[in-house]
């Protein structure tokens, strides 16, 4: 029995030392795998975190984009936005981007992908550094949901966020960094827009964005989920489309402003150009106050007391030439063969001047009082349109006429042109006039597919026959049309030396959106001559943006929010 | 052939033959040589074994000092990118009128950088206050064997300069990352930096917010070098970690 214990011992050392060499090898095996395992979570952490940040940064750039475009053009955004305050009726728009087969609805508090973030926008009760549990209850909060343009989504598609929720900007969103500083209590639903440079917080809740001639600033949050790793990204963005002061914008005028045309005869006809600041739309109609997305601006605008001064003179200086006209061309009956019915009413309105040349500069009542925008001064033969006077538009600020804006105002709007210029050179909408002159008629850009148009010539160029055009139109130096039809919607920029925009016989047509004439030393306005025609330079938001919508939306600040 | 056939059968037959008895007597035990070979045997064997278990071992620990500083530097990584993503918000035109940069309320977003250095502002905890963070290499410290190191400090915004922000107290100062190799000896700078087009911007020695070049700056890049004071068992050569992020300066 001993040999057989021993026999037993000495096989079971063996066995024993085999056994404890391999769990020294399985335990180091398992040690170096579990090393190995982790090092390699690691790493797939670091790229879900990856992935779904920049899945929450495609949402974001994806709507940002569409919001450019309007109805007209597929994925369009622009006409579907939200109106209303966060948790208010139509106060919500998302598009969302499901995988195959799975259903995202952020609006829905059992939906998997719920938008936990919204409360915050809205409700002063909402848990600060908490996920919401609920949703608005205000009726119709939220807009159709639009989807993705996102082809296919399909299961495991790379960088696939699930949904962007589209809302305006409040106070209440923005705390604690309220546009004011220090938050205050009563404004907190007040909208806050973007006037080109910086956020501007509406004077109260009711007031929009649109009836202070800005942007509506737009918060943007994306939501994004991959395999646990969760990004909600956010962009603040506003449109750059720019908000001129007015219908003819004078940047730094140095020299005096004409409307003379003093050729036929003694003083000057009422102009046949009207300048108007009431807002229209891309077509040239007429908007009721409140229904475009800006409000009427005066009809001429300045950025500077110099600038504005002359204006005032030459505006007196045509007022003066009416009367005189009207004073030399009517009897007191009214009765002449160059009378018209215009000159007719001023004659009779100024009836201390009745049959007297004697208005002049030292007698400055018979004519300082002519309002250039009574109906009555419409010279336009026959009657076109609604248009009804010469200079008509929202009450300036400085006479009933002009509104004097900021210094830097008009400069950052020019850069603003500038850089849609810029951005657009080299790309299938942008045409350079290689010539000085446009002697057969042409179309430029269209509502859907706005062009951006230089003037090559660096003398400026002549219109010599018909020119339709959407979009942007820079021309340096002179800008002249002769006798042809000029139809441009959206934005005249005329740049310097000369910087003279000038309507000969013979010129029709209009400039719906606005004209800019940059500075120079000298600049002149010529909006009338012998034998003009109907020319109408009108303001028009709707066209200026159309003229921008090639640029994305501006991103005014990014933030990540963490729950 | 056939003879030579017998001869093997009869002698293989004659062995089985005496094989029998020392069998029995081995069944007895081991004589000394046959222990010595034995033990010697089981000594080589088990000298191989631990010695390829020491190997093994040293791999082991090696790997986990790699995969620390590795997690360590991943998560430094993760952190700066997300202090570059809300550096400068909020920004300064996102208030009407327009608040003085030194507001706590407003962050200025980088406010100096240099190959080893940068300190910015911006809400980076997403808590509503702005933080002025610095991040720096720190090539050595008497109290600190872990350097050379990256140290990071967040302290929330006073109302003051940007470059006059009052130093962090102790307790907010924490090193990210240990064992960083020197810029001069890994041969590229801690933090490299890229305009909008992804052109290099020569920072020099450094440079901050009162020059205008700072603005530029849309990217940064950080290159981790780490050297482990751990010896690859393999290469016998300490063992080196090298990790690359660019983290896109969202607001500026």
């Amino acid at each position: 029995m001993m040999h057989r214990d021993e026999q037993k011992r000495e096989r079971g050392s063996a066995l024993l030392i085999a056994m404890i060499a391999l769990a020294l090898l399985l335990a180091v095996g398992f040690i170096m795998t579990f090393s190995t395992m982790a090092e390699t979570r690691i790493d797939g952490n670091f790229r879900l975190h990856k992935q779904s940040y920049y899945a929450s940064h495609a949402g974001l750039e994806e709507v940002r984009d569409r919001m450019r475009l309007n109805s007209h053009t597929p994925g369009g955004l622009s006409d579907l936005l939200p109106q209303g305050i966060p948790g208010a009726a139509s106060s919500a728009l998302y598009v969302i981007n499901p995988a195959g087969g799975e259903t995202v609805n952020p609006a829905d508090t059992a939906n998997k992908y719920f938008d936990f973030e919204f409360c915050h926008e809205y409700d002063p009760n909402a848990p600060i550094g908490q996920k919401c549990a609920t949703a608005p209850t205000t009726a119709n909060w939220e807009l159709t949901t639009q989807n993705s343009l996102q082809t296919p989504q399909t299961t495991g598609q790379p960088l696939a966020y699930k949904w962007v929720r589209i809302n305006l900007k409040t106070d209440r969103v923005a705390q604690p960094y309220c546009v004011e500083g220090p938050c205050s209590a009563a404004n907190l639903d007040n909208r806050v827009c973007w006037d080109g440079t910086e956020e501007v917080l509406a004077p109260d809740a009711t007031t929009t964005c649109g009836a202070l001639n800005m942007h509506p600033v737009y918060m943007l949050s994306s939501y994004s989920s991959s395999l646990g790793a969760r990004t909600l990204s956010r962009y603040e963005v506003a449109s750059v489309a720019i908000r001129p002061p007015g219908a003819l914008n004078l940047e730094s005028q140095q020299s005096a402003p004409s409307f003379n045309d003093s050729s036929n005869g003694t003083g000057d006809q009422i102009p046949f150009t009207n300048i108007d600041g009431r807002p229209r739309d891309i077509n040239g109609n007429l908007l009721p106050p409140g229904t475009s997305g800006c409000e009427a601006t005066p009809p001429i605008a300045t950025d500077g007391s110099s600038s504005t001064s002359s204006l005032q003179s030459a505006l007196d200086d045509l007022r003066q030439r009416i009367v005189q006209r009207a004073n030399a061309f009517c009897g007191a009956n009214g009765n002449s063969t160059s009378c018209t019915p215009g000159l007719a009413w001023v004659n009779s309105n100024f009836p201390e001047n009745n049959n007297s040349s004697n208005c002049s500069a030292s007698t400055p009542t018979c004519y300082k009082n002519l309002n250039l925008s009574a109906p009555q001064l419409d010279a336009q033969t026959p009657l076109v349109g609604p248009v009804s006077a010469p200079f008509i538009g929202a009450t300036g600020n400085v006479d009933s006429l002009i509104s004097q804006v900021g210094a830097n105002t008009l400069q950052s709007q020019i850069s603003t042109i500038n850089q849609v210029v810029s951005d657009a050179a080299g790309q299938p909408n942008f045409f350079t006039i290689p010539n000085s002159t446009i002697s057969s008629p042409v179309t430029y850009g269209s509502v859907d597919n706005p062009a951006v148009v230089v003037a090559g010539d660096s003398g400026g160029l002549e219109i010599q026959a018909n020119v339709t055009g959407y979009g942007i139109l820079v021309v340096p130096n002179n800008f002249r049309i002769d006798s042809a039809t000029f139809q441009w919607t959206g934005i005249v920029l005329v740049e310097p030396p000369s910087g003279e925009f000038r309507l000969d016989n013979g010129a029709n047509g209009f400039i719906n959106g606005a004209l800019v004439m940059q500075a120079s030393s000298t600049t002149n306005v010529r909006t009338s001559d012998s034998d003009s025609r109907n020319f109408t330079i009108s303001y028009s938001c709707d066209a200026i943006d159309l003229a921008f919508s090639a640029e994305p939306l501006k991103i005014i600040s990014y933030s990540e929010i963490a729950y | 052939m056939s003879s030579q056939q017998s001869v093997i059968a009869g002698t293989t037959a004659q062995r089985c033959h005496v094989l029998r008895p020392r069998r029995r007597s081995e069944s007895r035990g081991f004589t000394l040589m046959e222990a010595l070979v034995g033990l010697l045997i089981l000594t080589v064997v088990t000298a191989a074994i631990f010695s390829e278990l020491n190997q093994v071992q040293k791999a082991s620990a090696s790997e986990a000092t790699k995969l620390d500083l590795t997690q360590q530097a991943r998560e430094f990584a993760d952190q700066m990118v997300r202090d570059l993503h809300m550096t400068g918000y909020p920004r300064p035109d996102m208030y009407s009128p327009a608040l003085a940069v030194s507001n706590p309320l407003v962050a200025a977003g980088l406010v100096k950088v240099s190959p080893a250095e940068i300190l910015l502002e911006g809400d980076v905890e997403t808590s509503g206050t702005v933080d002025s963070v610095d991040i720096q290499y720190v090539a050595a410290d008497p109290n600190d064997p872990n350097c050379p190191c990256i140290r990071r400090t967040e302290t929330p915004k006073v109302n003051a300069g940007p470059l006059a922000q009052p130093p962090a107290p102790a307790n907010a100062i924490s090193t990210q990352v240990e064992h960083v190799m020197d810029p001069g000896q890994s041969g590229e700078d801690l933090f490299t930096f890229f305009d909008k087009n992804g052109n290099a911007v020569n920072v020099g020695a450094g440079l901050d917010m009162s020059n205008p070049l700072i603005n530029s700056i849309e990217t940064v890049k950080i290159n981790l070098n780490l050297l482990s004071p751990n010896i690859d068992p393999m290469t016998r050569l300490p063992q080196r970690i090298a990790l690359s992020v660019t983290g896109h300066l969202n607001n500026n």
